[in-house]
């Protein structure tokens, strides 16, 4: 018995060596060749995998490699020949980090393009700033990536998240009277934003557009783009009855919030999305149905929306092939989400109504529900029904009166305390 | 003849970055150490049976505390850490004091810190007017780049010794409490709390003490993260998820052993950088599949941990548990 485990340590041991080692092999750079002395190397960063994956980053990666293989194969770019390294970001400001020194110090590229998330652009800005490397950013909207930093080797072809909070403003400002019935200094509106630079720049924009065009603002409140439920949120909503609503979030939780919305019953006369999940309206129409109709957006427009005959004739095909490989993309990632969720139970099914399933979904829930099975007592029906019901109701409170966060804060620090008092659960008998 | 062979690979180390100066490496190396460090913190007490989940708090107040007294109140890291090295004491005895009055062990010990470091993200994330909330949170630069006074260096040689530095201390703390009578308090304390308490052992003030220089460790580890990345945000320094990545970390690389840490913070965050690099972006998510499942191998097979077990491989005769 003891030899025989011995030996298994051994083999372990050695596979996992020989494992490592070839992985070693596999990663270690090839040496670069200086044969054409004109070359452009790119390195591209978005999110392949992760939150912001689905929220729209494989969407801008797919561009951006459609038009560098087709650059590329039309022999580059005046005269330089193209070629392109990707890394995936993971949605993680440290994994961006790291990418962007490895693919600068390692892969030696030129310049770094993409960034899809602007919690990552604002450290990765900085970070190239201090190589002196080109950055060229494609998306990350947000004005505190670029402003006052004094930056000279980052670039962004984006308008900046402030001017599409003051677009949409004035858009419900201009059309107020005659499709809401209502002047501006009569409207009331609500802003509600995701807590990353995004939706802070944003809801920045929103915030001076509404003190321009005189609207009421009755609620202004963010929060973080992975909480797990928005439903007090929904209820501040309801009881600041807005008129209009401007929304910016990524994806998730623009699903759950519209999702909690509806079923709460929440009213309004419009609502403003500013690009992000937003922008992707085949997945919105997928959570929502028909709704979807009613909402605004202020984004670029998305190309297969685009009308065909106003385009040029060879943008078409092109266009057609971007759909085909989303499909291609999107059954890769599925794949990885099955088998990622795959033990997921019966409760998730029942929090699949509520919520997009992507592959992090369940990391918000684990936590929270062993905590609620201990205070509830280990093995004690009721209790785990009772401690449910008293978890939910602090964390909804706490979110209704103060910041989402702090319902959470509350919760907590109840579980700790009755940990203390009643250690072996809320319905246990007193020995 | 260990303690030669130690001397020379100290030296080699020193002496790296003045003979290697690949920057991705060197970061890659900063990096490790930084959490090498934070894992050997949490295994300090780790390893007397204390699971605490509350580490990914304890991380967080040290990054947070040192970065907004800087930029709120100007006051150089050089005093900041100290702070922020108390406040994470503060709070491990707010927390921990009670837990051991009341005889919270084991398990409910764990749930009760992961309670903690759940409050230490959501209260970071909910105070986003100061901390910026989920956008992270960058100190401010002083002027020049790099600054004695503002522990801010651009040169990645210079992080790379101060790292180097704060892991020998961590290891040295480990191996004094390895050496002290501490640790035999603290073994009998985990095999039979009445058993210690019969015997004269102080289980409540034995317990605190460990667990307070543990979380000031920790403190300091956040602190040093902060300051190297010059970006926090709360998933980046606290939460549950840091909570579990150092006992995963420490789990892998054998927990009763003094490098058993730094093992595990190599191996973990070589293996997630060579995965995600190998696999790139040809097959998108897989990395983080293998990870897990090396991850679970690692662990069911060797319990011990990899350093454990080679230990145990090499000196099969001795019994107990052996400092390397």
């Amino acid at each position: 018995m003891v030899m025989s485990l011995r030996r298994s340590t051994v083999w372990v041991l050695l596979a996992s060596g020989l494992v490592a080692a070839l992985l070693l092999a596999a990663a270690s750079p090839i040496p670069p060749v200086h044969a054409q002395a004109k070359k452009l190397k790119i390195g591209v960063i978005f999110d392949y995998t992760g939150p912001l994956a689905g929220g729209g980053s494989d969407l801008h990666a797919l561009g951006a490699k459609i038009m560098i293989d087709h650059f590329a194969k039309k022999g580059g770019v005046e005269g330089y020949k193209i070629e392109a390294v990707y890394a995936d970001a993971q949605s993680k400001p440290e994994i961006a980090i790291n990418e962007a020194v490895r693919l600068i110090e390692q892969e030696k590229v030129d310049m770094l393009l993409g960034f899809y998330s602007s919690a990552q652009c604002v450290p990765v800005a900085g970070r190239v700033e201090q190589l002196q490397k080109f950055m060229w950013i494609t998306t990350c909207i947000s004005s505190a990536v670029l402003e006052n930093r004094n930056l000279k080797y980052v670039f962004r072809i984006q308008p900046s998240g402030r001017q599409f909070g003051l677009m949409s403003t004035d858009f419900i400002s201009q059309n107020a009277k005659a499709k809401l019935g209502k002047e501006p200094k009569d409207l009331r509106v609500a802003i509600i934003h995701e807590d990353g630079a995004y939706g802070v720049d944003v809801s920045k924009g929103n915030e001076e557009g509404a003190k321009k065009a005189g609207f009421n603002v009755v609620l202004k409140e963010g929060y973080a783009a992975t909480a797990p439920d928005l439903a007090s949120l929904v209820t501040k909503l309801k009881r600041a009855r807005p008129d209009v609503i401007f929304h910016t979030g990524y994806n998730p939780d623009i699903s759950l919030f519209l999702r909690q919305a509806r079923e709460l019953g929440l009213r309004f006369n419009a609502l403003v999305g500013h690009g992000a999940g937003y922008g992707v309206y085949d997945k919105l129409k997928e959570a929502l149905g028909k709704d979807v109709n009613y909402f605004y957006n202020v984004d670029p427009i998305s190309i297969w929306l685009a009308n065909e005959k106003a385009l040029r004739p060879e943008l078409v095909p092109l266009i057609k092939m971007v759909v085909l490989m989303g499909v291609d993309a999107r059954r890769i990632y599925l794949i990885t989400s099955a088998l990622g969720g795959g033990l997921a139970g019966l409760a998730a099914c029942l929090l699949v109504l509520q919520y997009d399933v992507h592959p992090f979904v369940g990391l918000s829930f684990g936590p929270i529900t062993f905590l609620i099975c201990v205070l509830g007592g280990l093995g004690n029906f009721g209790g785990g029904f009772v401690a449910a019901f008293v978890f939910a109701e602090l964390i909804s409170l706490g979110g209704l009166y103060l910041d989402l966060e702090w319902g959470y804060v509350f919760a907590f620090v109840f579980f700790i305390v009755m940990m203390f008092v009643r250690p072996a659960g809320l319905l246990a008998r007193r020995s | 003849v260990t303690r030669s062979l130690g001397w020379i690979a100290g030296a080699g180390l020193v002496a790296l970055p003045f003979v290697y100066q690949q920057p991705y490496h060197l970061h890659l190396m900063v990096v490790i150490l930084i959490w090498s460090f934070a894992y050997t913190s949490w295994s300090v007490m780790g390893r007397f049976g204390l699971v605490s989940l509350g580490h990914g708090g304890f991380m967080g107040i040290g990054a947070y505390v040192t970065a907004l007294a800087w930029n709120h109140g100007g006051v150089t890291p050089w005093i900041g850490i100290p702070l922020a090295l108390l406040a994470g004491g503060i709070l491990a005895v707010l927390v921990a004091y009670p837990c051991f009055r009341f005889r919270i062990t084991g398990h409910y010990f764990a749930l009760v810190t992961l309670a903690l470091s759940g409050i230490v993200l959501q209260v970071i994330t909910a105070t986003r007017d100061h901390t910026g909330g989920s956008l992270g949170y960058t100190p401010t630069r002083h002027q020049g780049g790099s600054s004695l006074y503002a522990l801010q260096f651009t040169g990645k040689t210079t992080w790379y010794l101060i790292a180097l530095a704060v892991w020998g201390a961590g290891l040295y703390v480990w191996y004094r409490v390895d050496r002290s009578m501490m640790r035999y308090a603290l073994e009998a304390i985990s095999e039979d709390e009445d058993g210690a308490a019969a015997a004269g052992v102080h289980v409540t003030a034995e317990k605190l003490k460990i667990t307070v220089l543990s979380a000031m460790m920790t403190a300091l580890a956040g602190a040093l993260y902060c300051q190297y990345q010059m970006f926090i945000s709360p998933d980046t320094v606290s939460g549950i998820s840091i909570s579990l990545q150092m006992v995963f970390a420490v789990v892998v690389g054998g927990i009763y052993v003094s490098l058993g840490p730094t093992v595990g913070a190599v191996i973990t965050i070589l293996l997630a950088e060579v995965l995600r690099i190998s696999f790139g972006t040809r097959a998108v998510g897989w990395d983080n599949l293998v990870y897990g499942i090396l991850l679970v191998l690692f662990i069911v097979f060797l319990p011990k941990g990899i350093v454990g077990s080679i230990v145990d491989a090499v000196r099969p005769r001795r019994a107990g548990r052996l400092a390397v």
